[in-house]
């Protein structure tokens, strides 16, 4: 059956055997769904970590320190970024199943556009970037190290951000070689597996901005 | 084209693909498979054809509800129980439809389903437990 992976020309999405308790689902996408199980774990570690310190302390936004209070509005712009990026990358992986190549590579530079947003985002909120829309939060006074609430901030959102970077590289290779007709056989495969971590990043980033942001 | 895809929407199209090679035949198993798959209830894992529709209709409403959220944290004077409660319920919705939809779990078996959301459910509980043993030492 595998053999019919081996036509580079044939119609429609390649049919691999199918297994009686993991359905189609191929050895990479399980593995993927394996590690996004333990990223997940070292995502709640932070976030368990970060509420035990909150709900453990007298005082959590010490006004002594003058700490800035974080920008809801913009982060919220952010993740509805990451949403719109979780949608092109969806549409990617939907032109890749219908051997689309025009459509994949386009999807997926959008994609990775929509990251390199989000990550040029990020940077504003800590550095600032552009000025009109703030001078940065490690300028207004949120210095990691100083209390609980600036460190939990910085190294849970960095953490994040350093996914993001990584889904970035990824999409960025999977463009090139989508650009390059790597996917015209219909393995969609790669596109799923890579797409699979890309929502995961965003599934995370939803968390996130309600307990650290919203809460 | 369309009968030999009914022919093999069966449940024999596993063993119809084994034992055609040629590759437009198989190429109808993978689309009986996906009109199989419509008849019946999801968890068999078959492969599925992208719905562009649905994950418009998700995007509209993962859009919504970060809307929401946004406002809602902004309400003056909202009890802190409740906002908690509200934005945690909001967040989850937005992921399990992010898990659901955008990476296909809707679509594979309920093995693989609880594969995930078993280990998944697992810091939730923690963080539980972890909240009622901080409410009972305040009692």
């Amino acid at each position: 059956m595998s053999a019919h992976a081996d036509h580079a020309d044939h119609h429609g999405p390649i049919v691999w055997p199918k297994d009686k308790q993991y359905g189609l689902a191929t050895p990479g996408k399980l593995a993927m769904w394996f590690f996004l199980c333990s990223d997940a774990f070292s995502f709640s570690g932070l976030l368990l970590a970060y509420g035990i310190l909150r709900g453990g302390a007298e005082i959590w936004h010490n006004p002594a320190l003058n700490e800035p209070h974080l920008g809801i509005n913009f982060t919220a712009a952010l993740t509805f970024l990451l949403i719109c990026s979780s949608v092109t990358m969806v549409l990617a992986h939907a032109a890749c199943v219908e051997r689309d190549r025009a459509g994949t590579t386009k999807f997926l530079a959008l994609t990775v556009l929509g990251g390199a947003l989000f990550l040029a985002g990020q940077y504003q909120e800590y550095f600032g970037l552009i000025h009109a829309l703030g001078h940065g939060l490690t300028n207004e006074g949120l210095v990691f190290g100083q209390s609980a609430y600036a460190t939990t901030f910085y190294v849970t959102t960095s953490f994040h951000g350093a996914h993001v970077f990584t889904g970035v590289c990824l999409l960025t290779y999977a463009t090139i070689q989508s650009a390059r007709g790597k996917y015209d056989n219909g393995n969609h495969d790669t596109i799923e597996i890579i797409g699979l971590f890309w929502h995961f990043v965003d599934l995370v980033w939803i968390l996130v901005f309600t307990f650290i942001y919203l809460l | 084209m369309a009968e030999k895809a009914k022919k093999g929407g069966t449940a024999k199209a596993d063993q119809a693909s084994e034992k055609h090679d040629d590759s437009s035949k198989s190429a109808s198993v993978a689309a009986a498979k996906a009109e199989h798959h419509d008849e019946h209830a999801a968890d068999h894992g078959h492969d599925h054809k992208p719905n562009r529709k649905e994950y418009f209709v998700i995007f509209v409403v993962l859009a919504v509800l970060t809307a929401l959220e946004a406002g809602v944290a902004q309400i003056p004077g909202l009890s802190k129980v409740i906002l908690g409660l509200t934005l945690v319920g909001l967040a989850l919705t937005k992921a399990v439809l992010v898990g659901l939809y955008y990476m296909h779990l809707k679509h594979e078996t309920q093995i693989m389903r609880l594969s995930v959301a078993i280990p998944l459910a697992a810091p939730g509980v923690y963080a539980l437990v972890l909240i009622s043993e901080a409410a009972w030492r305040h009692l």
